[in-house]
């Protein structure tokens, strides 16, 4: 720096300086950041004959400055390089996820096939019995393989639709689940009027959710409402609505079955957890149910009501 | 034979235990349309333009239904749906899906693609006989009486 730019040679020439930061190569040659202040020393007349100075070294807080500022541009670039890992990282996963979903699908169908092969050649394997001699081991012995193919090809369809509630994200957006529940009723012939009385006790609002896993949902629930019953009965269902907290509407389904012992609630909701051997099932419904209520952002449970049936209550967003 | 006068069903099955299911699910229904089973799309697609083995429209004439289904190889149930409606000529020819698949986004896409109806594959004879009554009233009987009587 050239000597008329020191600010104690700016303040003669009558110039203030206020906090001025220079960088001044010393005569020993190290380099040294100064804070200077200068005003300038003026007469009666208002006439500058000199000027007063005062210098603080810097230069330790400008090295401080500088690594932290370093520091921070590292931090910056090593965040975007972990941004990329990761996304790199994600994308690869959710290939992978993609190929396992796409060869599990393929696998279920080629497995499906031969099932129900299995299945049906053995029903006609039955009737041809009927023509013939046999005894009533042979009939039983079909309906064992009827019975075996059929529950396997519920496993597989209910072991799948359980991977799609796990892997696949739903979009999101309000139903109408009046219609909904409407809809599941008409289609299942279990559901009907005259296999089961299915009492809406009050208007079903709209949800936050979507309509496949809420259809799944709702069948599962339903379905397992009229199943468990005692042998001969007709099932009695009601489907209550309660709004326990603002913005949560939650749907209970009461049942007058065989009801939940106390110390199986807790495993309720798990995989393959069946509870009475009596019943036909796979023990992954409820599961399903609990997956996909979750993957709407709400909440599952169950209570029995001692010894006077279940009631599950599943909690959803109200849009 | 009654058969002579009846147009077929043309069904596009690549699982031959399938297909042979299909075949007595019809006999015991007693539907006298006979069965015409190809093994994958691409067939159903040279039987209805006529091409190579199915040449001779009179020994090949055209069916009264088609049923596909979706998951075969050389070309899907869905791919002949989507050409069936780019085809003016096949807009009366009637095509349903028997596929061993529930899922609600199969279901959309084939109808979407033109499918007039949709059957889950049953794994018992009684729920095919079922079906093939299903398709007899609702696209073969019918069908059959009015263009008997139209024409």
């Amino acid at each position: 720096m050239r000597a008329e730019d020191l600010p104690v040679q700016r303040a003669a020439r009558g110039e203030l300086i206020s906090n001025l930061e220079q960088e001044v190569r010393f005569a020993d040659g190290t380099s040294h950041w100064l804070l200077g202040n200068a005003t300038p020393l003026q007469d009666g007349q208002g006439e500058v004959y000199g000027s007063v100075a005062a210098f603080v070294d810097i230069t330790e807080r400008k090295q401080v400055e500088d690594d932290l500022r370093h520091a921070r541009d590292e931090l910056v670039q090593l965040n975007q390089n972990l941004d990329q890992a990761v996304q790199a990282r994600t994308a690869r996963l959710q290939e992978m996820v993609d190929e396992l979903q796409h060869v599990s699908y393929a696998i279920a169908h080629e497995m499906r096939a031969p099932l129900r092969a299995m299945g049906g050649f053995a029903e006609l394997l039955d009737q041809e019995l009927n023509a013939l001699p046999v005894s009533a081991d042979a009939h039983d012995y079909c309906r064992r393989i009827r019975v075996g193919a059929g529950r396997l090809d519920q496993l597989i369809r209910d072991a799948l639709d359980y991977s799609k509630a796990v892997l696949q994200q739903p979009t999101l957006q309000p139903v109408d689940l009046s219609e909904l529940v409407q809809g599941l009723i008409e289609t299942y012939p279990n559901l009907h009027a005259e296999r089961a009385n299915i009492t809406i006790e009050n208007p079903l609002p709209r949800v936050v959710g979507n309509e496949a896993l809420l259809t799944q949902c709702f069948s599962n629930l339903l379905g397992n409402a009229v199943k468990f019953v005692a042998p001969g009965g007709k099932p009695k269902v009601r489907i209550l609505v309660s709004y326990p907290q603002s913005g949560v509407t939650r749907v209970t389904i009461e049942d007058h079955g065989i009801g939940i012992p106390l110390n199986a609630q807790s495993r309720l909701f798990g995989m393959f957890e069946k509870l009475d051997r009596r019943y036909e099932g796979t023990g992954i419904g409820l599961a399903i149910v609990r997956k996909v209520v979750e993957r709407m952002g709400g909440k599952v449970g169950a209570e029995s009501r001692s010894g006077n049936g279940s009631r599950f209550w599943v909690e959803l967003n109200t849009p | 034979m009654t058969s002579g006068r009846q147009k077929p069903v043309l069904a596009a099955e690549d699982e031959e235990s399938d297909a042979f299911m299909l075949g007595i699910a019809f006999e015991r229904a007693g539907l006298t349309n006979p069965l015409v089973i190809v093994r994958d799309g691409q067939e159903a697609v040279d039987y209805l333009t006529g091409q190579g083995a199915y040449a001779e429209r009179a020994a090949y004439p055209m069916p009264a239904l088609v049923l596909l289904d979706l998951k075969m190889p050389r070309m899907n149930g869905l791919e002949v749906l989507t050409w069936m409606e780019d085809r003016p000529e096949f807009a009366d020819l009637p095509a349903v899906v028997l596929s061993s698949s529930s899922d609600q986004s199969d279901i959309r896409r084939a109808r979407a693609a033109g499918a007039q109806d949709y059957f889950v594959k049953p794994h018992s004879i009684r729920g095919l006989i079922d079906i093939v009554e299903a398709l007899r009233t609702r696209w073969l009987s019918d069908g059959d009486q009015r263009r008997a009587t139209g024409g």
